[in-house]
């Protein structure tokens, strides 16, 4: 596999080489810089046009993380599944299916962080494999260039990728940037990434200085992130199992808001809500998703006003216990990365690693 | 036959009467489905053969009490629009204040010529079977619930709070911006107009069905607001759950 220089003053026309085959996606400002120092941003896809705050300029690769993942570019938080209309007998006989006519342009998203790479996989496995979900494939099978970009140090106080051991991944991206001073390292990790490099015949390779730093950074990165491993991932299924009826849902709970902005914000859920619109003469309408989270009160509601989990704690135990237990049964894997995205939207710091922790110390032995 | 529909208003600003006439782009449609015998702020004709009434305001005078009671007799189905006719609104804060007091300062000298009562939404008056929320109520929430009605269906209004819509369009937390905001225990549907504005929500659309205002009232205090501002901050829409049975 190719590896190259990336230096600062070749971005731009890194950006632009990729803009001429792809739709440029990347994280961008998405406020003015907050009272506790930090900025926040956002994945937007960007003109191809030069100068315009829209433009592949604004694009900013060294950032701590975006305020959403780039799941809503394969699964937007709302969509149409199907249009349906009357018949000559008045009856809704005859839906098209919308996920036939889903023709994104190739897109290039750049600027991904380990932990988001490894949130797409984990939707891959959920939308495509026991079950297959033509309207995330649609998108998801376009044309794609994943261009990840290596954490050097935790992104937040709430992040804990250490202790869930996604701060480095090793697949599901084309092209791996890793900051070397003055540019980026760039390694690819598939052949569509090694044609690139190769493509990209500006770029100087990576000389043996750099490649030996680029070594280092890499263990850097590692003793970095193993100094802050709060609670052991492994052990998470078997403390959840055993913590089921522990005081911790109740405690962490109470404090609850009921908001939903944990489920809204995570990388990994992937729940909706299906519902019909109809025009105003009820003669042909939608069927539409849009995101949903188990936070909410009204997402296990049914008909008759029946609740599953109208409780916060039972709401608050079941999202935990999904992340860390129940699709671990399914599909072998914790489905949380560890961003903290969560944690870092919560007005009442309810975080996933303060419950993993918890349960650790109180059935991990 | 199309359902005889009438709106009706009481104490209010009459800006939710103003949003129906907004559905410019889908009136005629709608005129297609349902008869309009009564709306002054559109039409002259005054007709009480209605089936569904449309109610904008709050009761605040002697005589709304019997209004209101006369239109619950007439229609089948009555919906209040609008935050001052689901909770009193912004009207509600004059409970809050010495009647008398109140009426001589907004009247003056003739005073004495407006009698004035406590303000009440309809549901403390009369029967509500359907609400649509907001100052001004949305257009879409308002054709959501013509269409739902129509086909007989529970209207799909938001149970959810503000948070939800401000994470699907990425808004920044005015939290995070050091900034205050009602967005998490008050009802969504308005596409988190005001926080995507970068202005804190001020709660119109009245609380979540789930709300833990307790514990927003404790994350508040630590940006500096006592409970009894939280209160205060409150009482612009929702003074009604202060007293509300």
């Amino acid at each position: 596999m190719t590896n190259k220089f990336l230096a600062n003053q070749e971005i731009p026309s890194f950006l632009s080489a990729l803009a001429q085959e792809y739709q440029v996606i990347a994280p961008v400002r998405r406020s003015e810089v907050l009272p506790d120092g930090s900025s926040r941003y956002s994945f937007q896809p960007l003109n191809a046009g030069p100068g315009d705050a829209t433009g592949l300029s604004a694009a900013v690769l060294d950032y701590p993380i975006a305020l959403n993942d780039p799941k809503k570019f394969f699964f937007p938080a709302r969509e149409e599944l199907l249009r349906f209309q009357r018949d000559g007998s008045g009856q809704f006989g005859s839906a098209r299916d919308l996920s036939e006519t889903i023709a994104p342009p190739p897109r290039a998203l750049v600027g991904l962080h380990p932990c988001d790479v490894a949130a797409l996989e984990q939707l891959d496995l959920y939308f495509g494999s026991d079950r297959i979900d033509p309207y995330y494939q649609a998108r998801r099978s376009g044309r794609l260039l994943l261009v990840a970009v290596s954490c050097l140090s935790p992104c937040s106080e709430e992040c804990f990728c250490a202790s869930m051991k996604t701060y480095r991944v090793d697949s599901g991206y084309d092209l791996l940037l890793t900051r070397l001073g003055e540019g980026f390292a760039a390694t690819a990790a598939s052949e569509l990434g090694d044609q690139w490099l190769q493509r990209l015949t500006s770029l100087a390779p990576l000389d043996a200085d750099r490649e030996e730093l680029l070594t280092e950074v890499f263990s850097e990165i590692e003793e970095t992130f193993a100094a802050g491993v709060a609670f052991d991932a492994a052990a998470v299924p078997r403390n959840l199992a055993k913590g089921y009826r522990d005081p911790v849902w109740r405690e962490e709970a109470e404090r609850c808001l009921s908001c939903g902005s944990c489920n809204l914000v995570c990388p990994t859920c992937y729940c909706f809500d299906v519902f019909d619109e109809v025009d105003i003469a009820a003669t042909e309408g939608a069927r539409l998703r849009t995101w949903d989270g188990c936070m909410l009160k009204s997402f296990a509601e049914i008909a008759g006003g029946e609740n599953f989990r109208a409780a916060r704690e039972a709401r608050l135990r079941h999202r935990i216990n999904r992340k860390g237990s129940y699709l671990h049964q399914r599909y072998g894997r914790l489905f949380c990365v560890g961003c903290g995205r969560c944690a870092s939207a919560c007005l009442v710091d309810i975080s996933p690693a303060t419950i993993f922790r918890t349960l650790e110390e109180r059935y991990g032995h | 036959m199309k359902p005889k529909v009438a709106f009706f208003s009481f104490t209010s600003c009459e800006g939710c009467q103003l949003t129906v006439l907004e559905c410019e782009d889908i009136l005629l449609d709608m005129l297609g489905q349902i008869e309009i015998v009564r709306f002054r702020e559109a039409s002259s004709l005054k007709r009480d053969d209605y089936e569904i009434a449309f109610i904008e305001g709050s009761a605040s005078r002697p005589d709304d009490v019997t209004r209101m009671r006369k239109i619950r007799e007439r229609a089948n189905l009555v919906v209040a629009i609008g935050a001052c006719a689901v909770s009193g609104g912004v009207n509600f804060m004059k409970n809050f204040h010495y009647l008398q007091r109140t009426r001589e300062h907004v009247y003056g000298a003739q005073a004495d010529w407006f009698p004035t009562t406590q303000v009440q939404p309809v549901e403390a008056v009369i029967k509500v079977d359907h609400s649509v929320y907001g100052c001004p109520m949305t257009k879409d929430e308002f054709l959501e619930t013509v269409k739902s009605l129509l086909v007989g269906r529970t209207p799909r209004i938001p149970q959810y709070p503000v948070c939800v819509e401000c994470k699907m369009a990425e808004n920044v937390c005015l939290f995070h911006r050091g900034q205050t905001c009602l967005g998490p225990v008050i009802r969504a549907g308005c596409q988190a107009f005001c926080p995507g504005l970068g202005a804190g929500c001020d709660g119109c659309r009245g609380l979540a069905p789930d709300h833990n205002l307790a514990s927003l009232t404790n994350v508040l205090g630590e940006y500096g607001m006592k409970p009894e501002e939280v209160r205060r901050k409150l009482r612009l829409f929702n003074g009604y759950i202060e007293v509300q049975p």
